[in-house]
C-alpha cells in the first residue's frame, strides 16, 4: 500500500528512513470500512495492527444493559491495536468505524518475527508503541479531569 | 516666601485659620489607647506631650517630659480613611418604568485639612494617586476629596522602632507634596514650629499666622533634628535588589515558615497606607432601590481570588507571598515605584509580630546562597 | 493642593456607572448555559467591542460579574453574552426573561489578535467557545485575511456542545475547518471522543504560519499551548484568555491581579509566553 500520505499524519511513518519506509509499504495492505463496521472486537486475538489513513474509529467497550460506550476515537495517523506488541496479544477494546475509514493493515506475527531478527526495527516499533500508549494515557488523564464540568 | 517660626502659644491660630477657610481639620488624637486620625477642634484634641513605644506586634503610648504636639510617629489609622474611605457608596440603582436608572452618588467632597501628615504618608498618598487618579481610569470620589484637601506635613523629630522611611527614601523629612510643612523645635523653654509653604494656598494661609521670619539658626536646628531622626531608624532595608529577589523566590519552600506564623488576619493590609484593594457590594432596600458600595478588602481573605467554587490563592503561604511580592516587586511594574513607604505599621500591628523587613532580608540572604 | 497628577474634574466620569441594557432574545444552549441578546435601553450608542473583550454585567439587587462578549463585533447593536449558571449572579442571569433590564459596563480588557495574513487556529474547550466566537465571525466576514481558518472544539458531552446549529452551518462551509470532540460520548454521537489536542492536527493549517487562539479551562489551555508549540506553532503567536475574580473591571479593586498584570486591563487575552512561567508556578 502506498503510505506517502501517512507521512503527514503519522509520527511513526514520518520517522522512517528510506529502507524502513520501503519495508513498511511492502508489508502494508489497505482496508476500507463502512460506517458502523467493526474492525476488531474486544478480547479477540491481536493478529494485526493498523495505522488510520483517513477517518474516525471509535474504541468501545460492551456494558451490561447499556449501549456500548465509546472511550476514545482515533483519527488520521493513529497507531491502532497496541496489543499486537504486548502479551497476552488480545484486543482490549472493540474498534468500530464512525465514518468511512481507510486503514493500513500490518500482520502482527510477521512484524514480531521481523523485530526479533532486526534490532533497529524492534527499537522503532517499541518506540512507536510506547509513544502511542503514553499519549493515550496522557489524554485519558485529561479526560478524567472533567475540565469542562461545572465543579 | 521664606519660612516662618510660630510659637507654641500661637499654634491655635493655625487651627483657627484652617477652620475659617472652611476646612474640617483632621489629625492625630488619642483614641482606643493609640494615636488615631480624627476631627481636631482645638489644640487640646492633639496628643500633647504624648510619646510612643512601638515594636513588632506591640504599641504603647508613653508620657513625654515636654509638651510636644507631634512627639510620636504613626498609629493604626492612615489618611486613606478620608481619601479612600472604608465604606463608600458609589452609585444608586432604581427600578423605574421597566428600566434601571443608574446614578452616581459622588457629591460635594468634604474639605479636609490634614494636620500632621508624616513624610512617609505623603509618599503613600502620592502612590495611591497613581492608583486612583492614574493614567487610564480616575476615581471621581478620590479625585475630588484629594483636590479639596489641604495638607499640613510634619517633619519627624522622633524615629519609631519599626520605622524605616530612610531606607525607602520617603523621609524623615518632606520635600514636596504639601501645602504647609512644620518642624517642631523644643529647646529648653523654647517651643516653636518652623513652618514653610509648599503651595500658593499654603502661602496664603501662612501670611495670616503670627510669627517671626526663620533664620539660619532655625534652618540649622531643623536639619539637625531631621538628621538625628534619620540616624535613629528602628529598622532598615536594602531596596536595590528586592525586585529580582522576590521574583526569583516564588517557589513554595520560601513561604512555609512565614505561613506557619501568619494568621491571615488582614491587619497589615488594613493599616498599610498604600494598600488599595476593595470589593463591591450591591445592597438593596425593600423598596427596590439598590446601592453599590465599595468596601476595603484584603488579599489575605479566602474569597479574594474566588473563581467558581475555589480560590486561586487559598493558603496563607500563597497569600503572604502575594502581599509582599506585590508590595516590593509587582508594584514596580505597575506604578514605577516600590509600594512600601517604610512606615512600619504592618510590623507594629501584626499580632504575630511578623516583620516585613526581616522577611525581605531572609529572602535576600537565601537568594545570595543560591546564586553562589 | 499640589497633586502629582493635575486633574480636570470636568472630564472625570463615574467609571463604575452601568448603562441599562434590555434582553431581546434568550436561547438555551445546554441545561445550564444560555445565550442572551441585549440592546441598549437608554437610547445611547451600541457597545463597540473587539473579540476577546468582556463587560461587567449587573443584575438588579444581586450583583455584577465579568462576562465575555460572544457576539458579532460587526453587529454591535446586539450585545450577546453566553452565560453558564455557576454562582449567585450567573444563576440570576440564567433566570432573566425577555424585556428584563440589566446594567452593562464596558467593554473592558485586551482583545484577540486579528492574525491578518496568518492561518487562524482556534482551540476552544467548554464555555471557552463563547469568547472566541467573535473571532470566528470576524474571520468569516474578512475571509481573505487568512489562508486557513480552523476551529477545534472540545465539550464535555454531546448535549453540552454550544452553538450546535452554527457549528453545523460552519462545518458545511468550505472556507473553515471545524472539528468537534467530547470527553464522553452519548447515544447517537458519531463524532470524536477524546481530548481536543489531536483535533488540531486535523485542521490542516500550517503550524509555522499560524496564530493560535486558545480558550478554555486553564489546564486545557496550558496543554494545548505546549502541544502547539511542540508542533511548530511559533510560541509568540500563541494566545490564551485567563479568567480571574473581578469586582471593578477597571484596575482599581486589585482582585484580578496575576503577578504584575491586572487581568481586567492587561488581559484577559495574553500571549502564552508572557504567562507560561506564572501558570507553572501556580497560585500566583
Amino acid at each position: 500500500m502506498n503510505l506517502a500520505d501517512l507521512r503527514a499524519s503519522s509520527d511513526l511513518v514520518a520517522g522512517l528512513n528510506d529502507d524502513e519506509f520501503e519495508f513498511f509499504e511492502s508489508l502494508a495492505t489497505e482496508t476500507t470500512l463502512k460506517p458502523d463496521e467493526v474492525l476488531f472486537r474486544e478480547n479477540g486475538e491481536a493478529k494485526r495492527f493498523f495505522i488510520v489513513a483517513r477517518g474516525i474509529l471509535a474504541l468501545e467497550v460492551e456494558r451490561a444493559a447499556k449501549p456500548s460506550t465509546t472511550v476514545q476515537t482515533l483519527g488520521d495517523g493513529a497507531l491502532l491495536g497496541l496489543s499486537w506488541r504486548l502479551t497476552p496479544h488480545r484486543w482490549m477494546w472493540t474498534a468500530r468505524a464512525m465514518t468511512e475509514t481507510r486503514l493500513a493493515v500490518f500482520d502482527a506475527s510477521f512484524m514480531r518475527a521481523e523485530c526479533e531478527r532486526n534490532p533497529d526495527l524492534d527499537r522503532l516499533m517499541w518506540k512507536a508503541v510506547a509513544e502511542e500508549a503514553s499519549k493515550r494515557l496522557h489524554h485519558t488523564r485529561i479526560q478524567l479531569l472533567d475540565l469542562y464540568g461545572s465543579g | 516666601m521664606p519660612a516662618k517660626v510660630v510659637s507654641f502659644e500661637k499654634f491655635p491660630t493655625l487651627l483657627g485659620a484652617l477652620r475659617e477657610s472652611g476646612h474640617t481639620v483632621v489629625g492625630p488624637t488619642i483614641g482606643e489607647k493609640s494615636i488615631v486620625y480624627d476631627e481636631i477642634q482645638t489644640i487640646d484634641d492633639l496628643p500633647i506631650g504624648v510619646g510612643e513605644l512601638q515594636g513588632a506586634g506591640s504599641y504603647e503610648l508613653t508620657q513625654r517630659d515636654d509638651n510636644a504636639l507631634f512627639g510620636y510617629t504613626v498609629g493604626p489609622t492612615t489618611w486613606k480613611k478620608y481619601l479612600f474611605p472604608p465604606h463608600e457608596t458609589l452609585l444608586s440603582v432604581k427600578d423605574v418604568d421597566g428600566t434601571l436608572l443608574f446614578e452616581s452618588t459622588a457629591g460635594e467632597p468634604t474639605k479636609y485639612a490634614f494636620l500632621g501628615v508624616r513624610p512617609c504618608e505623603i509618599a503613600a498618598m502620592e502612590i495611591q494617586d497613581q492608583v486612583f487618579i492614574g493614567s487610564t481610569v480616575q476615581d471621581p470620589h478620590y479625585a475630588s476629596t484629594r483636590s479639596a484637601a489641604f495638607t499640613i506635613a510634619v517633619n519627624c523629630a522622633v524615629a519609631g522602632e519599626t520605622c524605616f522611611c530612610a531606607s525607602m527614601g520617603t523621609g524623615p523629612s518632606a520635600e514636596s507634596g504639601y501645602d504647609l510643612v512644620l518642624t517642631e523645635v523644643i529647646d529648653g523653654p523654647t517651643h516653636e514650629f518652623i513652618i514653610d509653604a509648599g503651595s500658593t494656598a499654603g502661602e496664603t494661609l501662612l501670611e495670616d499666622i503670627e510669627g517671626r521670619p526663620a533664620t539660619d539658626a532655625d534652618a540649622t536646628a531643623m536639619s539637625s533634628i531631621i538628621a538625628d531622626t534619620a540616624r535613629h531608624m528602628g529598622r532598615s532595608l536594602q531596596t536595590d535588589d528586592v525586585y529580582d529577589v522576590l521574583l526569583s523566590s516564588l517557589e513554595d519552600h520560601n513561604w512555609t515558615e512565614v505561613a506557619a506564623r501568619c494568621l491571615s488576619c488582614t491587619n497589615c493590609t488594613l493599616v498599610c497606607p498604600t494598600c488599595f484593594c476593595s470589593t463591591m457590594e450591591d445592597v438593596t432596600d425593600l423598596k427596590g432601590t439598590a446601592t453599590r458600595q465599595r468596601r476595603w478588602d484584603s488579599c489575605f481573605t479566602m474569597e479574594f481570588t474566588n473563581l467558581h467554587q475555589h480560590s486561586v490563592r487559598s493558603t496563607t503561604a500563597t497569600q503572604y507571598r502575594q502581599w509582599i511580592t506585590h508590595k516590593f516587586a509587582y508594584w514596580q511594574d505597575q506604578f514605577d515605584v516600590i509600594g512600601c513607604v517604610g512606615c512600619g505599621r504592618c510590623v507594629t500591628w501584626c499580632p504575630a509580630g511578623i516583620d516585613i523587613t526581616d522577611e525581605v532580608k531572609k529572602l535576600q540572604a537565601a537568594s545570595k546562597v543560591v546564586s553562589v | 493642593m499640589t497633586l502629582t497628577n493635575e486633574l480636570d474634574m470636568s472630564t472625570v466620569a463615574e467609571p463604575m456607572l452601568p448603562r441599562p441594557f434590555r434582553v431581546i432574545a434568550k436561547r438555551a444552549e445546554t441545561h445550564d448555559t444560555i445565550t442572551l441578546d441585549l440592546e441598549a435601553a437608554d437610547g445611547g450608542p451600541p457597545l463597540i467591542f473587539l473579540p476577546g473583550q468582556f463587560t461587567m454585567v449587573y443584575v438588579h439587587g444581586v450583583g455584577e460579574v465579568p462576562l465575555s462578549i460572544s457576539g458579532d463585533p460587526e453587529q454591535p447593536e446586539i450585545l450577546t453574552h453566553t452565560v453558564r449558571a455557576v454562582g449567585g449572579v450567573t444563576n440570576a442571569i440564567f433566570a432573566l426573561n425577555h424585556r428584563d433590564v440589566v446594567g452593562i459596563r464596558g467593554p473592558f480588557g485586551t482583545s484577540w489578535p486579528t492574525g491578518i495574513g496568518k492561518d487562524l487556529v482556534i482551540v476552544a474547550g467548554g464555555i471557552g467557545l463563547a469568547p472566541v466566537r467573535p473571532v470566528i465571525y470576524q474571520a468569516l466576514a474578512h475571509r481573505d485575511r487568512h489562508y486557513c481558518v480552523g476551529l477545534a472544539y472540545g465539550a464535555r458531552t454531546p448535549s453540552e456542545v454550544l452553538y450546535r446549529d452554527e457549528l453545523r452551518e460552519w462545518n458545511d462551509r468550505p472556507d473553515i475547518n471545524i472539528e468537534v470532540t467530547v470527553d464522553r460520548g452519548e447515544r447517537g454521537w458519531r463524532g470524536s471522543v477524546g481530548v481536543v489536542t489531536p483535533l488540531v492536527e486535523r485542521l490542516r493549517c500550517s503550524a509555522g504560519e499560524a496564530v493560535a487562539i486558545i480558550c478554555g479551562p486553564e489546564v486545557m489551555m496550558k496543554i494545548v499551548a505546549r502541544t502547539l508549540g511542540d508542533r511548530g506553532v511559533q510560541r509568540d503567536n500563541i494566545y490564551v484568555s485567563l479568567e480571574r475574580n473581578m469586582k471593578c473591571g477597571i484596575g482599581l479593586c486589585g482582585h484580578c491581579q496575576f503577578g504584575s498584570d491586572f487581568m481586567c486591563k492587561d488581559g484577559p487575552v495574553v500571549p502564552y509566553t508572557a504567562v507560561e512561567k506564572r501558570l507553572e508556578i501556580g497560585s500566583i
